[in-house]
């Protein structure tokens, strides 16, 4: 992020999707309830809505390269609980474990820093999903 | 009564019981402790009893780290540096007197409870009410704060002072107490000893019409300060070589202040959840309240004792983008994705430039949005941080001070870590989203650049009963000298967190307690 323009879009589209999280992270969204296509089409959704998602996602992954396999980050995130989930469940599946995930990483101190936001792990690795899988 | 010494009689002598050098708060509130004794008590202030730009230059100095001068960071003139004060009042913690294992040269020789009953009378000097800092003796606040997690943070509580100036508020008093005398325009320049530096026989005196005069006294208080108290005494070089009281090279070492860092802020899910956290009046008092690690955590993370205040909220004009902003902040809390989020998340984004700022800019009016965070941190005491004397004279021909100094690495990691302590539980209670200043992110000497600095010097004369590794005693004697005494932040081993003003009350009072039954006895 060397160029100022370059850098202001990067802090608009973090804003955003840091915003997003602020208001209180993955909500029950009535658009995704029937939500077809599964696990695919629930992120592709929620990167759509949050278009800054992609570019926390990589901010993140850009320090922790390790991470960078959306098959990993599945597991880490939703564990089998995805596996043999009905379409229409996913995104309760994903709520509550992002909800789930998100107050066990306040409780633990489990926070990463991106661009001075303190975010918890879990979020952070659902962004580092989306961007992948929005790639 | 209130003398001028450039009306004074020349080469004059002037002799009392007590000679305390210092008219600022700890100075005058010895002489009213006094002035219901049949001691004599002369005061001896440097300045008047206004601001005076020529009396104020003789604090003029060097300070290598940085980020404040020495000549306007303390003021020379009756009531010292009170003259600017703010007002805060807070007492030390617990854990601050203690000694802590990863805080070298920490822990004091008395106790809390030791000063705490000096500590309530120190809070009507500063025309307070009764000494209440713990939050449940306010059960209205209590009712309203947050419910911390005591394995990470506790509430620390200040109360404000109107503020008071002691000069204006107490010169009337001791113009009538019949056994003070202040003497204004009246610098000591040298505390003189016997030839084995044991004891004091006289302080001498001198202005800047180069009047001369000595003060003879049974006791000697010396109550300048954090940086000129240590400069007296490293000047009174005439029996000692390196100083007074100086032969373990303690007197000016351990300098400390309190960085205060812009830390970030809080951008709210709530916009009355941090309300109590913003300057009030609670049963006719002025208290803040803000947050800290708790002594746990402190333990825990090997970190110094700091604090996090919300200061100024971040308002603004009412947009399109933050009037979506809010809107979705509600929907979410009651758990339903609104019908037109699409619409709301393109309205934030297309105004994200003047959200951005409006989000961390003050205006006038608009509802508040978030707070910004002040931190204020205590620093370890370190012997490299120390006042000096330089080989450049003032007016009155006295060797200047050069502070070298700086804010190190677990100053910046304490600030760091009780920010991430704030993150996880106003996460875990659903109140915001936390931003870290990233400055107090990056190792070295960066974060400096964002500090604050608010005139406490601390440390410069510490207490210790060990005469090795400090100063004074736990009476704030000078070790090895008979009669000679300290009042002042200068005697602090450590700083905590704490606005100092309080502390230092707390001291002067029972050292005027302590000198009444001992050296005047």
């Amino acid at each position: 992020m060397s160029a100022l323009p370059g850098r202001r879009r990067a802090r608009r589209r973090f804003l955003a999707a840091t915003l997003w999280f602020l208001a209180g992270g993955l909500p029950v969204a009535r658009g995704l309830r029937n939500s077809p296509g599964g696990l695919e089409a629930c992120l592709q959704r929620l990167a759509d809505q949050v278009p800054g998602s992609a570019a926390l996602g990589r901010c993140y992954l850009q320090e922790r390269p390790v991470e960078a396999s959306a098959a990993w980050l599945a597991r880490e995130l939703f564990g089998d609980d995805l596996t043999h989930a009905r379409d229409g469940d996913i995104h309760r599946i994903i709520g509550n474990r992002v909800g789930d995930g998100r107050a066990s990483d306040y409780r633990n101190g489990n926070l990463v820093v991106l661009q001075g936001w303190l975010l918890t792990q879990t979020e952070a690795r659902l962004l580092a999903l989306l961007s992948l899988r929005t790639s | 009564m209130l003398l001028d010494f450039r009306e004074a009689a020349t080469r004059a002598t002037f002799e009392a019981d007590l000679c305390v050098i210092g008219g600022g708060a700890a100075g005058i509130a010895i002489a009213r402790e006094l002035s219901r004794t049949r001691h004599s008590v002369i005061v001896l202030e440097s300045g008047g009893l206004a601001f005076d730009p020529d009396i104020q230059a003789l604090y003029k100095g060097t300070n290598t780290g940085g980020g404040f001068s020495l000549d306007a960071t303390r003021f020379r003139m009756l009531g010292g540096t009170t003259y600017v004060w703010g007002g805060w009042c807070a007492p030390l913690d617990e854990i601050d007197f203690s000694t802590r294992d990863w805080v070298p040269y920490s822990g004091w020789p008395i106790t809390r409870a030791a000063l705490l009953p000096y500590y309530e009378r120190a809070q009507g000097l500063c025309e307070l009410g009764r000494y209440r800092y713990a939050l449940s003796d306010w059960p209205g606040l209590a009712d309203e704060a947050l419910v911390l997690d005591p394995e990470k943070l506790e509430h620390k509580l200040w109360q404000l002072s109107p503020p008071t100036r002691f000069g204006d508020a107490y010169a009337d008093e001791l113009r009538r107490a019949r056994n003070v005398t202040v003497l204004l325009y009246a610098t000591a320049t040298e505390i003189v000893t016997r030839e084995n530096a044991a004891y004091v026989t006289e302080v001498r005196i001198t202005n800047l019409d180069r009047m001369r005069a000595t003060v003879r006294a049974r006791a000697y208080i010396i109550a300048c300060g954090g940086i000129e108290t240590p400069r007296l005494m490293l000047a009174s070089n005439r029996v000692e070589r390196a100083g007074l009281a100086n032969s373990h090279d303690l007197v000016g070492r351990f300098f400390m202040e309190h960085p205060h860092p812009d830390a970030g802020g809080v951008l709210l899910a709530s916009a009355t959840a941090l309300a109590p956290y913003f300057d009030r009046q609670e049963e006719g008092e002025y208290v803040v309240l803000g947050l800290g690690p708790s002594e746990r955590a402190q333990r825990r993370l090997s970190i110094l004792n700091s604090s996090i205040a919300v200061r100024r909220p971040l308002q603004s004009e009412p947009s399109e983008g933050w009037d979506s902003l809010v809107k979705l902040s509600r929907a979410f809390r009651g758990g339903s994705w609104p019908d037109s989020a699409g619409t709301h998340v393109y309205n934030v984004l297309r105004d994200l430039d003047d959200v951005l700022r409006e989000g961390y800019r003050r205006s006038r009016s608009g509802p508040i949005q978030g707070y910004a965070f002040m931190a204020r941190t205590e620093v370890a005491p370190n012997p490299a941080n120390r006042v000096m004397l330089v080989e450049e004279r003032d007016a009155l021909g006295m060797r200047r001070v050069r502070l070298q100094w700086s804010p190190g690495t677990l100053d910046r990691v304490t600030v760091e870590k009780t920010m991430r302590l704030v993150a996880e539980e106003l996460g875990r209670l659903q109140v915001g989203r936390v931003r870290i200043n990233e400055l107090l992110l990056e190792e070295g000497q960066k974060w400096i650049e964002n500090l604050g600095w608010f005139g406490h010097h601390m440390g410069t004369t510490r207490m210790s009963s060990d005469p090795r590794v400090g100063v004074v005693d736990s009476d704030c004697r000078v070790h090895g000298i008979a009669n000679l005494y300290v009042a002042s932040s200068s005697v602090f081993p450590t700083g905590g967190y704490a606005n100092p003003t309080l502390t230092i009350l707390a001291l002067a009072l029972r050292l005027a307690d302590h000198i009444r039954t001992t050296a005047l006895a």
